[in-house]
């Protein structure tokens, strides 16, 4: 080899390992332990949330924001910051599986329609775990931390709260509507299904927003999930009609 | 890139706490990862695999927000940078790409296994191209990638 390859193959090694470059991703995650919360109308306007860093090894600390959502249930949402619900603490830091508590507080009375709210927990920052490695000096490296938070969905509902759908059949569909004064989880299908667990039909339905569902035979099953995860089914087989809840 | 074989080449320093019950809502399978290393050409290619389960209900929403000016997806190191992109799949594997502070919405959260089964039904994907990673100087870049799960 001459001295010209040899000082050629030099470079290009040297030119290939400045090239080199690291990567690395870490993760921190803050996860609250339910999605969907209530306030008790006519209770203590008071709501505790767990939260929990689900890492071992890093901390996390967490902003929260609490916002209004002024058209429940259509898209794309209208958030208000001027939000009625007060997040306290703020600001936290989490150690690595720390679990701790956070409270939210409603401070305006509901008076005819629920009110719904959003409150996120946004991690700002994480230090710990090492998937942040070092690399030598001159080398390209990249360093990327994904925080994982979440929102939660608030439900203040008025101190009267009403548990009602009405419907009426257009043509070879149902439209239920929500003519109570809370949201409601419907799920419709057909009469003959056991339950309308695999049925896309329905979802959460707010107050005064309604869904429509195919009529099937004259007749279809509705689902009501309610808030503490119990399930009732009734079928709908009249032209029209108005069924009330308790829970 | 192929996923599997990313979770295998990268070292896997993390692995998700186990609850001691579950949860009504859990996201697992989140695994910190180095690559190795990028050879000097090709697009280099970051993605996770992951589970995401709800107990209430399929759908969810996805918001990803970067550190970068206005939430750029954007690494830094003083006043350099590398762009990237970000793309969310659910169980059909299809890729969307993100836009920064915009929810997306999915449906396809489990609602019967916190792990999903031990499989999986999301992935977030980050790809710097080769044409931003070429251009860059030298240095360590680090950045934020924010993620908020939303019902």
């Amino acid at each position: 080899m001459t001295l010209h390859s040899l000082l050629k193959l030099m470079i290009s090694i040297f030119i290939f390992w400045g090239l080199w470059m690291q990567a690395n991703i870490s993760y921190a995650q803050v996860m609250p332990d339910d999605f969907f919360y209530r306030f008790e109308a006519g209770a203590a306007p008071v709501l505790n949330v767990q939260v929990q860093n689900i890492y071992t090894d890093r901390t996390v600390e967490v902003e929260t924001e609490s916002v209004k959502v002024l058209n429940p249930g259509d898209k794309p949402e209208k958030l208000d910051k001027n939000s009625s619900v007060i997040v306290s603490p703020k600001k936290f830091v989490m150690k690595p599986k720390e679990k701790r508590v956070v409270r939210l507080l409603l401070k305006s009375k509901v008076i005819h329609t629920e009110e719904v709210y959003r409150v996120i927990f946004r991690p700002t920052s994480s230090t710990g775990g090492s998937a942040n490695q070092k690399v030598e000096d001159g080398k390209k490296s990249i360093n990327l931390t994904v925080l994982l938070g979440s929102g939660i969905l608030v439900f203040a509902p008025p101190f009267g709260t009403k548990q009602e759908i009405s419907w009426s059949k257009v043509g070879s569909d149902y439209i239920i509507r929500n003519t109570g004064n809370v949201n409601l989880v419907l799920t419709a299908c057909d009469v003959k299904d056991a339950t309308c667990e695999k049925s896309k039909i329905g979802g959460r339905i707010y107050a005064g927003k309604n869904f429509k569902a195919p009529a099937g035979k004259g007749a279809i099953k509705i689902q009501r999930d309610t808030f503490n995860g119990d399930k009732d089914f009734f079928t709908i087989d009249q032209p029209t009609g108005t069924r009330k809840f308790t829970e | 890139m192929n996923m599997n074989r990313l979770k295998y080449l990268g070292i896997l320093v993390s692995l998700l706490a186990s609850t001691s019950s579950p949860a009504p809502v859990r996201i697992s399978n989140m695994n910190d990862f180095n690559m190795p290393a990028w050879p000097g050409s090709g697009n280099l290619v970051l993605a996770d695999p992951i589970c995401i389960y709800n107990s209430a209900g399929t759908a969810y929403s996805v918001t990803v927000t970067g550190s970068g000016p206005g939430g750029a997806f954007r690494v830094t190191s003083g006043a350099l940078f590398i762009n990237f992109a970000v793309a969310f799949a659910g169980s059909s594997g299809a890729f969307a790409n993100l836009t920064t502070g915009v929810a997306r919405a999915r449906n396809n959260a489990n609602t019967t296994s916190t792990n999903c089964g031990g499989g999986t039904n999301a992935q977030m994907r980050v790809t710097f191209t080769n044409a931003n990673l070429s251009a860059a100087e030298a240095a360590t870049y680090t950045g934020l990638l924010t993620v908020l799960l939303q019902p």
